[in-house]
């Protein structure tokens, strides 16, 4: 018995939840968020609710691993044991602990982590609703929880995932579209310096989607990077004439 | 030679400055020719430089700051002391100061001789001062000027209207040592006003006004 599963994108070029197939789901970034932190930073992206906290420069433990000319940057990527629908346990999973790795790449390549010679940056994700894309919400979340610390940086990181869904190329794909789509590929930049700071690629393109895929990621990096530079404006707004000596 | 950005503007990390590589100040770099911003702060137009101001930021120390710090443990040749945030300052043996004696949880005011990759050296000379007692508070690095105010106005303003004396250091910590308790606090609050509303206008007004209620409010309630 085969249940006739209803179609991802219409006749008409729209996808599931009424969306365009270049359009992504509404997108909220709010800097500042948590008191206790020195940096943070909340995005909402469609269902999918992130919050990132930036504790730092501190001093890193253990102390072995402390470098004599830079910092060391920690990230810890987690979902919430109620982020997904069927209870996650709440350790950190394998795949936890990759996703916190290439996001920690994808920003040491934009914190200017020599200013801080013998120290550490921590850096916690924490995901409180999973709804797809999460990993690069993170990654969005944890370079404004960073710039609101104080950090210097090249460059914000702004990242989305793209994916193709019955052949077609959408961006910002959703829980329903990723699962059943035949592709995903999260890609994060550098969006002023327009390097590529994480790129994945789960299922296959061929070279000629890959590169539309690519310029699709790119406009919506845009995007996204318009909505954290707002967020930081907003966030310092405040504090503008503080300055005067 | 262009600039894209005006005096007082809010600028995040990587946003283009200029195309003139010469204008390169604080907090900013210089890639492919073209200046960019660090963090995220305001911009400050000053002597053909573009400097940005952060607007939060972790001290990051300079030869000849003062600044207030613990003394966190005393090692055969050296102590070294909290200076807050990430920062362990290294003091060495007080051979100029022979009567001071310095112990764990000690608070001290100097200021720094070299910083660098080795780490940040304070200086153990005549400079040096213990703080007995009085109360310490900890602030934002980058509120410091705003405490310290035009050549030190705002300081003083503190210490007359409360009769305190004040240890300001650039780390963000701040020792107010005055004639009683109440005082001390009314200095505390003072700086907790500052910290939160320095951006509104008539600061200085507001700061003298509430030190003024306050001091004589306290000491009210002291006599009682």
């Amino acid at each position: 018995m085969e249940k006739s599963e209803s179609k991802l994108i219409t006749e008409g070029g729209r996808r599931i939840d009424g969306r365009a197939l270049d359009e992504m789901r509404p997108l909220r970034i709010e800097a500042g968020v948590l008191d206790k932190s020195d940096g943070s930073a909340y995005i909402e992206m469609g269902k999918t609710k992130i919050y990132a906290a930036v504790y730092g420069p501190r001093e890193a433990h253990p102390r072995h691993l402390a470098q004599p000319h830079k910092a060391i940057l920690n990230c810890r990527y987690h979902m919430a044991s109620f982020s997904v629908e069927q209870r996650k346990a709440p350790g950190m999973t394998r795949r936890e602990v990759e996703l916190s790795k290439v996001i920690r790449e994808a920003l040491e390549s934009v914190v200017l982590l020599e200013e801080f010679p013998r120290s550490a940056i921590d850096i916690f994700i924490e995901v409180i609703q999973a709804d797809a894309g999460t990993r690069t919400a993170g990654l969005d979340a944890a370079a404004v929880a960073l710039a609101d610390a104080g950090i210097p940086m090249l460059d914000l990181c702004s990242a989305v995932a793209v994916g193709k869904v019955e052949g077609r190329i959408v961006l910002d794909p959703s829980e329903e579209e990723d699962k059943r789509g035949e592709a995903d590929m999260p890609v994060g930049m550098a969006p002023r310096l327009g390097s590529i700071v994480l790129l994945q690629l789960n299922g296959r393109l061929s070279s000629e989607e890959f590169l539309e895929a690519l310029e699709l990621a790119r406009k919506g990096i845009n995007i996204i990077y318009e909505l954290q530079r707002k967020a930081l404006s907003k966030r310092f707004s405040s504090v503008v004439s503080s300055q005067e000596e | 030679m262009t600039v894209y950005v005006r005096e007082r503007e809010i600028v995040v990390p990587g946003q283009t400055l200029s195309d003139d590589s010469r204008m390169s100040g604080l907090n900013t770099y210089v890639h492919q020719g073209k200046v960019y911003s660090a963090v995220a702060g305001i911009v400050q137009l000053k002597h053909s430089l573009i400097n940005v101001l952060p607007a939060k930021s972790p001290y990051r120390p300079s030869e000849s700051d003062h600044v207030l710090g613990i003394i966190t443990d005393i090692k055969p040749s050296h102590y070294e002391v909290d200076l807050g945030w990430h920062l362990i300052g290294i003091l060495k043996a007080l051979r100029r100061r022979p009567k001071m004696r310095l112990h764990i949880g000690d608070v001290i005011y100097t200021s720094v001789k070299h910083s660098g990759i080795r780490g940040v050296f304070l200086d153990s000379g005549e400079k040096l001062v213990r703080v007995e007692r009085g109360l310490l508070i900890r602030v934002s690095p980058v509120k410091i000027p705003r405490i310290v105010g035009k050549k030190g106005s705002m300081v003083s303003l503190l210490s007359n209207e409360s009769g305190c004396r004040l240890y300001v250091g650039r780390n963000g910590l701040i020792a107010v040592v005055g004639p009683s308790p109440e005082r001390e606090f009314a200095v505390a609050s003072a700086i907790r006003i500052i910290d939160e509303e320095s951006h509104v206008p008539g600061l200085t007004e507001r700061v003298a006004s509430h030190l003024r209620k306050r001091v004589l409010g306290g000491e009210i309630v002291g006599e009682e």
